[in-house]
């Protein structure tokens, strides 16, 4: 979603700090502001002629190969002062021909030392690694798992989305080397074609040192906006229930996440979806195996993939991926934009993700 | 023939052993964390620190402080090996997630133990690590890590 109000106070507020100044002021900046990136290149292949897990002009992949899930973000966090701290981040895809949009923005402000209110257009707390979901070099596969993640599912209900507009409060407190969360939101969703309005959501965590974590998420919104041929959607209430969790203990890596998303009592637009992968770090190379399921209502609309990857972190800011693996559809279409001519597809794929 | 592979096997792999644990274990320095003699804080414990330094906390006995860290040097390493209780790439990993979520900074950054002394001895509500060996009079030890 574009916002060119947003790019342009934030180009004017960049723009500011690059006046010439006193050292005074300059160094006070310095202080203040945060200005960091990263960008993921990637190549996507399959050998199947049905877009996988997006439309064709938004990135799904085909047999022909695809650059369409290279990315770049901006990420700018101003220090207002001790309570106050306004975050954003400009994103651009190979898909959206890098169109720069606000991924996210909000003002957000410390209450207490536990709680923090933010308000602005904000990251949904839901799933495991949906608030960084474009930084590929935070996590082992080239891109999230489409089971949970898929946001381009153009048949299907979708566990979480990229941002709400909104507030959210969190509340964070340590204890030891327990770390426990709730994050409390409400607002909305507006996307082309398919709006959530009255959205309410809870996250909770429990993290052990960044070691093991919990999470578990639920919300409820009212769908809107929704167009032709799924308007019977509109006015259905869209529930959503995620649990995961997330383990980095000696050398061993685990993410597991299931989900059930509802839409009303449209049963077809149900679906069920997990996801478990298992790495294990060896030096500068992460091996991992990755199972999914994605089940939808009553159309026999399953789908399971199997991959294999390898993340290998060639510099201390710099990761490789490479991935191959087999996604099957029993009788249905799966993520996929259409069936597929075949019920076992090929996928394939490298990456270089960056963070500067 | 079969004993001389024998002994070049038992010494190769006791020389690799030798080496891997003069380079595992290299000596890491007592780590003293300080604040302003101002700051009203006069003792911590490591998870206060730790808990401070990864931004899950912002205050020490209800008082806010902002820390700084080193970008490089031997304070630097055993601080985060002995408080944070991470690696260089786990505190990178760590930063990242909290960094592009909008949820939190990773400190300031400064050169070494002199600029770290001098920074936390000029603001009132900082705290810094140094090498031990480096504290004066000017900044307060409240937490020493060995």
């Amino acid at each position: 979603m574009k916002n060119n109000y947003f790019v342009s106070l934030l180009a004017l507020f960049a723009t500011s700090l690059l006046l010439p100044s006193s050292a005074a002021y300059a160094e006070n900046w310095a202080d203040k502001v945060t200005l960091k990136g990263f960008m993921s290149f990637a190549y996507h292949k399959t050998n199947e002629t049905a877009f996988y897990d997006g439309e064709p002009d938004e990135g799904g992949i085909d047999n022909k190969g695809s650059v369409k899930g290279t990315k770049l973000g901006i990420n700018l966090t101003a220090k207002i002062n001790d309570r106050i701290t306004l975050a954003s981040q400009l994103f651009g895809t190979a898909a959206e021909s890098y169109a720069v949009h606000v991924d996210w923005a909000f003002i957000a402000l410390n209450l207490a030392d536990p709680l923090t209110l933010r308000v602005g257009k904000v990251k949904y707390p839901v799933g495991l690694v949906n608030e960084y979901r474009d930084v590929g070099f935070a996590y082992p596969w080239i891109d999230t798992p489409s089971s949970i993640y898929s946001l381009e599912a153009p048949n299907g209900p979708q566990a979480t989305r990229e941002s709400f507009s909104g507030a959210s409060l969190l509340w964070e407190q340590a204890s030891g080397d327990m770390t426990y969360s709730a994050d409390v939101y409400a607002g909305e969703v507006n996307l082309s074609g398919s709006d959530v309005r009255e959205l309410k959501g809870l996250t909770v965590k429990a993290d052990w040192d960044d070691k093991v974590l919990f999470q578990a998420s639920k919300y409820r919104g009212i769908m809107a906006n929704v167009a032709a041929p799924l308007t019977a959607m509109n006015g259905q209430p869209h529930e959503a229930t995620v649990f995961g969790v997330k383990v980095d203990w000696n050398n061993y890596i685990v993410y597991a996440e299931t989900s059930e998303v509802t839409m009303g009592t449209m049963i077809a637009m149900k679906s069920d979806s997990s996801y478990a992968t298992l790495g294990y770090r060896v030096g500068k190379l992460l091996p991992h195996v990755t199972l999914e399921k994605y089940k939808q209502g009553n159309v026999d609309d399953d789908q399971t993939i199997t991959k294999l990857g390898l993340r290998y972190d060639i510099f201390p800011d710099t990761a490789l991926k490479f991935e191959i693996g087999t996604i099957k559809t029993d009788k249905g279409q799966g993520l996929f934009d259409g069936v597929p001519s075949k019920s076992s597809v090929d996928i394939y794929g490298f990456s270089v993700d960056v963070v500067f | 023939m079969y004993n001389l592979m024998k002994r070049k096997i038992v010494w190769l792999c006791s020389s690799i052993t030798l080496l891997s644990g003069l380079i595992a274990m290299p000596a890491l320095a007592d780590v003293a964390v300080i604040t302003n003699p101002g700051s009203g804080v006069s003792t911590a414990s490591s998870g206060d620190v730790k808990a401070l330094f990864l931004g899950k906390s912002k205050t020490i006995a209800g008082k806010s402080l902002t820390p700084v860290e080193q970008k490089s040097g031997g304070a630097r390493g055993s601080f985060n090996d002995k408080v944070l209780g991470k690696s260089d790439s786990q505190l990178k990993a760590y930063w990242t997630k909290l960094l592009f979520s909008g949820k939190g900074s990773p400190p300031k950054g400064l050169a070494d133990d002199a600029a770290v002394k001098a920074h936390v001895a000029a603001n009132a509500n900082s705290i810094g690590y140094i090498d031990s060996a480096a504290v004066d009079g000017s900044v307060k030890v409240i937490l020493t890590v060995k």
